[in-house]
């Protein structure tokens, strides 16, 4: 029982880190219908750009993520102007293709040794780690680094839903994904609309590169975003992909059940993300919060 | 002439819609488009808005050629386009709606005036302005969908059939609407598949048959049926 307890802390944990990737991928779907695998490498930079600018000076952890965010939402623009605009008329096909272009030439390129090169790299300690025990009798505790982590992204998330709902670009964001053409009978710039859905996708990326690094201080390679980026993707589908809450509660859902399968045996985490995936897909083909396709006419 | 378009020529994957029409507003005017299915009279209208890329020809709104610009840029330039089958957005509130449509108004100032004018001409959408507009029935959709227009602000508005698929007392409605609007100053291109009333509440009419204007000018009863007779029968 108090293992469990512990584990579903550590779970939130992962589920964190998912969310604020999935996110991205969430919304660039719902807005383009693309799924932009390049995604993944974005916070593979986050995290990257957050390490080495905490390293390079002692620079305070705020200025870090705030730096990390910026970086990665400028690399989601331009790989948007560059890689997808020119094919927006395409056969949609086309950009799929092109993202898993793009996500080789970003790990591959970062890979090379004159840019961040191949070699596993120990994340710096930003902020020295305090364990406050929670229910001495159960032995369950948390970490200064997880309340830190829930309160970033809690800021975040409430950051995003006021700006979708109750902003003008935000309403602007949730017209285009419903109708484009629509969208710029009534004065919408379309593509300034999607450029910022990339800006947005990309800053919740680079801040989730920079908790991964905070919380789990090891930088394995520039193919570290392959497998959170699936797992996040995976949870964007399981909650029902276009859906924005439906993407944190995937990633809640995935990070949770990974850890789990993880404590019954260290092989199990990653095949747990398929079966949660084909379960949800066999009894609810929209994702549990995907929107019913529904027409009046 | 606040809107003229010259021998505009467009085609789909080279098959020509339009076949060089030339036709032109001017201010205060309502000028119904009729013709029968595949006449090319919505293609007129997209090609105005900068939809479709014309071919040939030109398009002028206050003698400024339209021909190239994006639409979000000919919406801002005051064309106001209510397009066909509506173009709601289902997943936000009708307040929402109306409030995306002030991104083409130039003149921010006006925006209240104009929400109050809408609200005053359609008291069923204020009181469903918080509801998703996706829960609306057909005429109050077409209502948010002409209120949209209105909050544009442009200087003429394109109606797209707008009577399409409503029960007769809402298109009566629907027109008893188009004509207050006009007689408050707007300046209007209507096209209908509706060719009797569309006839009766315009100034000018063409009448388009297979992408070539087959007439053009003010209609009497008799010549209508004329018309209409070569419009979709012959």
């Amino acid at each position: 029982m108090d293992y469990l307890l512990q584990q579903l802390l550590n779970g939130i944990q992962l589920g964190t880190v998912y969310a604020l990737i999935a996110l991205g991928y969430t919304m660039v779907y719902g807005i383009i219908r693309l799924i932009n695998f390049a995604h993944a490498d974005i916070f593979m930079i986050g995290v990257y750009t957050s390490f080495f600018t905490a390293t390079w000076k002692k620079i305070p952890f705020p200025v870090v993520i705030i730096i990390s965010m910026a970086v990665c939402a400028a690399l989601g623009v331009l790989m948007e102007l560059l890689a997808y605009r020119p094919l927006r008329h395409k056969p949609r096909l086309s950009a799929l293709i092109t993202a898993l272009g793009v996500s080789l030439f970003l790990e591959n390129f970062a890979a090379l040794p004159f840019i961040f090169g191949p070699e596993y790299r120990n994340f710096p300690e930003l902020i020295r780690m305090k364990r406050y025990v929670l229910w001495e009798a159960h032995d369950l505790a948390v970490s200064n680094i997880f309340l830190l982590n829930l309160g970033i992204v809690a800021v975040l998330l409430l950051g995003l839903f006021y700006l979708i709902h109750k902003t003008m670009i935000g309403k602007q964001m949730r017209a285009v994904s419903y109708d484009k053409v629509t969208a710029s009978l009534l004065g919408i710039h379309v593509d300034r609309v999607v450029s910022f859905t990339f800006l947005l996708g990309g800053a919740l990326a680079g801040a989730s590169g920079m908790l991964y690094g905070l919380t789990y201080r090891s930088i394995q390679s520039p193919y570290l975003g392959i497998w959170p980026g699936w797992k996040a993707f995976i949870a964007a589908v399981i909650g029902g992909i276009g859906s924005i809450p439906g993407a944190v509660l995937g990633s809640y859902l995935m990070g949770i059940s990974e850890v789990y399968a993880n404590s019954i045996d260290s092989t199990l985490g990653f095949g747990m993300a398929f079966v949660i995936l084909i379960i949800v897909l066999i009894v609810r083909p929209r994702g549990l919060l995907g929107e019913k396709i529904q027409e009046k006419i | 002439m606040i809107l003229e378009i010259q021998d505009l020529c467009v085609s789909y994957g080279g098959i020509r819609a339009l076949h060089g029409i030339s036709l032109g507003i001017e201010e205060g005017e309502i000028v119904s488009v009729i013709g029968a299915n595949g006449a090319g009279k919505s293609t007129t209208l997209r090609a105005i808005s900068g939809l479709i890329r014309p071919e040939s020809g030109d398009i002028r709104l206050d003698g400024q050629s339209l021909i190239g610009l994006p639409p979000h840029a000919i919406a801002r330039l005051g064309v106001s386009h209510v397009p066909e089958g509506r173009g709601i957005f289902y997943n936000l509130s009708v307040m929402e709606n109306l409030e995306l449509a002030t991104t083409a108004q130039t003149r921010k100032r006006k925006v209240r005036h104009l929400f109050e004018h809408v609200f005053e001409l359609f008291p069923r959408l204020a009181e469903r302005r918080k509801q998703l507009a996706g829960t609306l029935s057909g005429g109050e959709q077409q209502m948010l969908a002409i209120g949209r227009g209105l909050i544009m602000g442009g200087k003429i508005m394109l109606l797209d059939e707008p009577s399409m698929g409503l029960a007769p007392n809402l298109v009566t409605m629907i027109f008893e609407t188009i004509l207050r609007l006009n007689r408050e100053g707007m300046t209007i291109l209507l096209v209908e598949q509706n060719a009797y009333k569309a006839a009766s509440i315009a100034h000018r009419v063409y009448a388009l048959k297979t992408g070539e204007i087959i007439f053009s000018g003010s209609t009497e009863q008799e010549d209508l049926d004329e018309i209409l007779h070569n419009v979709y029968l012959q």
